[in-house]
């Protein structure tokens, strides 16, 4: 069931609420302080200066009486100006609050929503991502998450001090005189709904805008990105004359957009002081007829600037409003996709008997039996098929394969990043199904073929899957996987930062810290998928031997996937696949007493093991 | 990364550089100025209109003055609403001109700068610089210019005529003023540099979000979740952090402004009072004085947010002006100019003595010499690192020795038009770059002017056309779909909508239509099919026909085939000859050649390297 977008919302401001509540309730509370400044004015001309008969609410009446009526306050006038100054207070008091609890309110709710994202994001199925661009989802959740952090934090405040402005103002211009309310308020109906259209209207220019400068970009990347082939050419001209087009058009298309703008301030500009005009000529009538007081009439003045102002914003805000509830959609939809969870036998985080931590786990290899199993990515199109496989705890076994063949698909399931339409697979007799994710993962320890690092530290890369590590299990790591070579060659060691602000690492080292942050974790079983492919053959062969010499007890249930031949023909079995399926199993020896794809690869690596060293960065390679 | 130091100066250099990008649209600019000194005008007028009008025809009861002060106001508000119209036109032109002609000079400089520039330079970093710095300059130059004219005049007009009708209470109601702008700079330098902060934080937020979507399976192999969600929450709570510190700023600085503000119009209202009180002033005056004294403080704000904009934008300044600024370290000499721009050079290069040092402090080509015949083919081989792209980026004139020279057709290229070489160079990379647009555009790239059918003649040499227009397929071949359009079909970004295998045809083409009379060569050997891969070799042999070429070789067909192999490591060449040759005297190079020959078979036979169903798994 998709949820609407304001539930996501109100769910995200839970704990918040009362606070964004009470931010509105300042709202309106600055808005009536801000509107008594021209009550004070017309008390003071009218009654102080001009002599007319005070009228004043309770208590201030009896108290202004009982000082000595208006005669008073004209010998200490500081009294009307403090008054004055008193409503500002108040008025800025309410508007701090304001400001204070909503800034509270918005970011604490978009701060949970940011975190739900996150979570979420985590713990969609693998598949979610083949189907989502990477950039769009990034931008769900920056972009997006950002116009809806306005909307808490600017618009909900703009709108709700523009209506009660609106209100407001009317009410009190209305409770003083009623024939020149009617008089200043006809233009308001049209300000509204010429703003309103104008900033619908204006959205496509915006747009038009907006596609310009991402045309102008677009063009300015690909030259930067594709600067030798221009050089390469002498095309420099032809490029400039290519950028001078979308410059152009970009620029153009701005100022329009400006003097669209132009238009529309000119225009409300015109009404607005058409309302003005009305009110000043017809109040100065009034007053010289004798209708109306000296001191009202200029409350009507700053009332009716006060009144149109909310009005032109409104427009704004509304628009604003709109585009903000367009990227909460997006980012619905997002927290909306079903997790990898929806339909696990065990839900999530459960457990069903190994303990979580590494040292209490049971150590050693587990039994992994794989029966009929048959995955498809499109329906129908089977990428494997009737595979039957069983190993032993402890037992390597290597996987020889084509392009497509499915070995990766294979090494996939085994941490269930893909589901099988048909058969099983058991690790220890249980079936995977039947085990928490969580659980399953910890248990084997799967290391892709191209590995994402973190731009984090290379022990922060390390510790990612096991938290805190101590010197020697990171030692231990390192070692294992022949990275400590490489975190010896860095000044830094440990600490050395991985990625986009620090060294970058090559294939090969990127592979092993890959293969060393799963071994941290100790886990039953090891698949490598192609893990060791960009390592050198001496290397390969080093890690190997770390990984089968290491405590012949611990050692854990291993699957390499991999094209050389050293690497394969270690392994206590070798699996050939091809086209999804089983084509061969068995021993180095009994493979290569048999034609197959195994012996051709045999025939071609030299047979003797002895193919030449290749160290990395490879010399005539990648 | 932006660090700037909120309190330096204005560098008026600066600014008078940017300055000179305004001059084609002096007279906007002048226009725009006296505009905004009218609005300024009006604006300052309006309260003492209006109290006029309480005075003269109000408490006078003069109705018969009525019409006057209706037409008086009228004609001026609409010249006001005229004048605000018209000031974003000109506005709008003055800012889009600078906006137009900055990023116009910035990427002209762009296509001269030499390569030695692009090493130390991302291509992020350019884009933002033509982009969102060139966006905020023009910004502040314009609209900060609106905003100070209108607001010094409007306070200036205000003081002067409030001064001019009561001298003292002028003074009393403009008592505040010194305060509001103190405390109006500080606040907004603070708040400027809080959103600094929380900026920052941002985009650490956003780079977190971008790690957890593209390492998602990473995270799901390691079982990293909650630890991945609670540092995720750290960084929210952070940014969360920074955020309500710079709204809180916000929360205190605007009501205080409004509150100093009522100080000067309650002053007003206290004094102005007892003067009317005593006679000495009307009604009138002392509205206008009020409503004016409320209007007086509004631009202060604005100021004090232009001054903070423009110690910001000096940074997006500095960036933009240095880049216009850099010399480009490749340039024609004087002699060269006088050179023909446009013929075809014979091919025939020589390296004299030639060292080279991309930090002028490790050499990493040392006294290098070759003499290169016209029409011969060079292999250069080695391991990443080796000096084999120094040599190639040497021979283009990419960079230029530090020392010795480097001949083309007897004479030191320094000497010849840079446009003279590149005119007469094809240049195809390991990975090969097309544009987005159709593939008759890239194929056109290599010559603008050339006809359909020339570009047909060009990917058929490239063992192209069969890909992009489909073909019937024969007896011991099968039939190709071709694209769906064919030569009009859309590459995509970068090309990505067509295999590698693809875009190395493709560029092979672009080279071959442009004919050059030297080529460089930068061979892939990442992920093509055999077949492809057979076709790719068919292709560069037919390309390096006849013409002087540079083959970064990977492609052991290539290498044989060499006129000439130059064997490299760590920036020398180790070993120098014909392939017999060099198998024969069983040194580095063999075995790398049978490293490579291994490596060749498999592929062969395993297909792409590529696992392709790690994508969809």
């Amino acid at each position: 069931m998709p949820s609407r977008p304001l539930h996501v919302l109100w769910k995200a401001m839970t704990g918040v609420r009362s606070v964004l509540v009470l931010a509105l309730a300042c709202v309106i509370l600055a808005a009536f302080a801000s509107l008594l400044d021209p009550l004070v004015l017309r008390f003071t001309l009218d009654s102080v200066l001009a002599g007319k008969a005070p009228e004043l609410p309770e208590p201030f009446g009896s108290a202004l009486s009982a000082l000595g009526g208006s005669s008073y306050l004209a010998r200490n006038l500081w009294l009307c100006a403090f008054a004055l100054l008193a409503t500002s207070l108040v008025n800025a008091l309410f508007s701090f609050l304001k400001g204070a609890l909503s800034a509270y309110a918005s970011e604490r709710a978009i701060k949970n929503l940011r975190d739900a994202l996150a979570a979420h994001i985590d713990s969609l199925p693998a598949s979610y991502f083949g189907s989502m661009s990477a950039g769009d989802l990034v931008q769900r959740s920056s972009s997006d998450m950002d116009t809806v952090r306005r909307l808490l934090s600017g618009h909900l405040e703009d709108m709700a001090r523009a209506l009660s402005l609106l209100v407001l103002t009317v009410v009190m211009m209305a409770s003083i005189d009623l024939p020149m309310t009617l008089i200043s308020i006809p233009v308001v109906p049209a300000v509204f709904a010429f703003s309103f259209f104008f900033y619908r209207k204006i959205q496509k220019a915006f747009k038009i805008s907006d596609e310009a400068e991402a045309a102008l970009t677009h063009v300015l990347e690909e030259n930067l990105h594709g600067i030798r082939v221009v050089r390469a050419f002498a095309r420099e001209d032809f490029e400039i004359e290519r950028f001078d087009q979308r410059n152009r058009r970009f620029t153009g298309e701005t100022r329009r957009l400006i003097v669209l703008f132009g238009w529309y301030w000119g225009i409300s500009v015109l009404l607005c002081a058409a309302q003005e005009s009305v009110t000043v000529a017809v109040g100065a009538g009034r007053v010289a007829s004798g209708l109306l007081s000296t001191g009202t009439y200029l409350a009507f003045i700053a009332y009716v600037g006060r009144v149109l102002w909310p009005v032109r914003q409104l427009g704004r805000t509304l628009t604003e409003v709109g585009k903000a509830m367009v990227s909460l959609r997006r980012i619905t939809e997002v927290l909306d996709a079903p997790d990898e969870y929806a339909g696990d036998r065990v839900p999530r985080g459960a457990h069903t008997g190994e303990p979580r931590t590494a040292e209490a786990r049971p150590r050693g290899g587990a039994r992994i039996e794989i029966k009929g199993l048959a995955i498809e990515h499109e329906r129908g199109k089977h990428v494997l098929e009737g595979i039957d496989l069983d190993i032993a705890a402890g037992e390597t076994v290597a996987v020889l394969g084509r392009t497509g063949s499915g070995k990766s698909t294979l090494a996939a399931a085994l941490v269930r990043l893909v589901e099988p339409v048909a058969g099983s697979i058991k690790l220890d007799g249980v079936d995977i199904r039947d085990m928490g994710r969580a659980e399953l993962r910890e248990a084997v320890g799967l290391v892709l073929q191209e590995p994402y690092l973190f731009s984090r530290s290379l022990r922060e890369n390390v510790e990612l899957g096991t938290g805190p590590l101590n010197a020697a299990e990171l030692e231990w790591a390192g070692r294992i996987s022949d990275l400590s070579p490489v975190v010896a060659s860095f000044e830094a060691g440990w600490n050395t930062a991985v990625g986009e602000e620090g060294v970058t690492l090559s294939g090969g080292q990127r592979q092993r810290l890959a293969l060393a942050r799963i071994l941290a974790k100790r886990p039953r079983v090891l698949v490598l998928d192609d893990t060791l492919s960009a390592l050198d053959t001496e290397t390969d062969a080093l890690v190997r031997r770390a990984l089968l010499g290491e405590d012949p007890e611990g050692r854990p249930t291993t699957i390499i996937i991999a094209h050389r031949i050293t690497t394969l023909m270690a392994a206590d079995r070798i699996v050939v696949l091809e086209s999804g399926r089983i084509a061969d199993i068995g021993t180095h020896e009994e493979l290569l007493s048999r034609p197959g794809l195994y012996r051709r690869v045999w025939d071609i690596q030299d047979g003797s093991g002895a193919t030449p060293p290749r160290r990395e960065p490879a010399g005539l390679g990648e | 990364m932006e660090e700037i130091d909120t309190r330096q100066t204005l560098k008026l250099g600066l600014w008078r550089e940017l300055l000179k990008f305004a001059a084609p649209y002096k007279k906007d600019f002048i226009s725009l100025c006296a505009i905004m000194a009218f609005i300024a005008a009006v604006d300052a007028i309006q309260p003492f209109l209006t109290g006029w009008a309480v005075d003269r025809v109000a408490i006078a009861g003069r109705l018969d003055r009525l019409p006057l002060f209706i037409a008086v106001y009228g004609t001026l508000m609409a010249l006001q609403a005229y004048a605000i119209k018209r000031f974003h036109d000109f506005g709008g032109t003055v800012e889009m001109g600078m906006n137009y002609g900055i990023r116009a000079a910035a990427f002209e400089k762009l296509q001269q700068l030499s390569f030695s520039y692009y090493d130390r330079t991302s291509a992020g970093w350019i884009t933002a610089r033509l982009t969102s710095d060139v966006g905020k300059i023009a910004d502040i130059i314009t609209w900060g210019m609106v905003d100070l004219v209108w607001g010094a005049f409007m306070m200036l007009l205000s003081a002067v005529l409030m001064l001019l009708t009561d001298w003292r209470l002028g003074l009393i109601a403009l008592s505040a003023l010194p305060v509001l702008v103190v405390v109006s700079v500080l606040f907004e330098r603070g708040i400027l540099e809080r959103s600094r902060v929380a900026r920052r934080q941002n985009s650490k937020l956003t780079a977190a979000f971008s790690e957890n979507i593209r390492g998602v399976r990473a995270v799901k192999t390691l079982v990293a979740e909650e630890r991945q969600g609670s540092a995720f929450r750290g960084l929210s709570e952070t940014m969360r952090r920074a955020s309500v510190r710079q709204a809180m700023l916000s929360a205190v600085y605007l009501p205080l402004v409004v509150f100093l503000g009522s100080v000067g119009t309650s002053l007003s209202l206290w004094k102005g009072g007892e003067l009317v009180l005593a006679g000495g002033l009307s009604l009138g005056v002392l509205s206008a004085f009020i409503m004016s004294a409320g209007r007086f403080f509004d631009p202060a704000t604005d100021l004090a947010r232009v001054i903070a904009d423009l110690q910001y934008a000096q940074a997006s300044a500095e960036r933009v002006i240095g880049l216009i600024k850099t010399e480009s370290e490749i340039v024609d000499g004087p002699t060269a100019l006088a050179g023909s721009g446009r013929r075809r050079l014979r091919g025939e290069i020589e390296f004299e003595g030639v060292s080279f040092s991309y930090d002028k402090k490790r050499e990493v080509l040392t006294d290098f010499s070759l003499r290169v015949p016209a029409g011969s083919t060079i292999a250069l081989v080695g391991e990443t690192g080796s000096g084999k792209s120094t040599i190639v980026n040497l021979a283009c004139r990419f960079y230029e020795p530090t020392k010795g020279r480097i001949l083309v057709d007897g004479a030191d290229y320094r000497e010849l038009p840079l446009a003279l070489l590149h005119g007469n160079l094809g240049y195809v990379l390991q990975q090969p770059y097309l544009f987005s647009g159709s593939v008759r555009d890239n194929i056109r790239y290599g010559r603008l002017d050339a006809t359909e059918a020339e570009i047909e003649a060009a990917a058929r040499a490239a063992r192209a056309h069969d890909f992009i227009a489909g073909s019937p397929g024969g007896a011991d071949q099968p039939g190709l779909p071709g694209l769906e359009g064919g030569y009009a079909a859309q590459v995509g970004e970068g090309g990505l909508l067509l295999s590698t295998g693809q875009k190395q045809l493709i560029s092979l083409a672009r080279a071959i239509l442009a004919d050059p009379a030297v080529l460089v060569l930068d061979e892939a050997t990442s992920s093509v099919d055999t077949e492809t891969e057979r076709l790719v070799q068919d292709a560069i042999a037919a390309v390096l026909k006849g013409r002087t070429s540079f083959v970064v070789a990977h492609r052991l067909s290539t290498i044989q085939e060499a006129d000439l192999i130059l064997v490299m490591k760590d920036g020398r060449v180790v070993e120098k000859g014909r392939h017999a040759e060099l198998i024969e005297a069983g040194g580095y190079y063999r075995r790398l050649y049978q490293a490579q020959f291994a490596r060749d078979e498999e592929r062969s036979l395993f297909g792409s390297e590529v696992d392709e169903e790690d994508e969809s798994a």
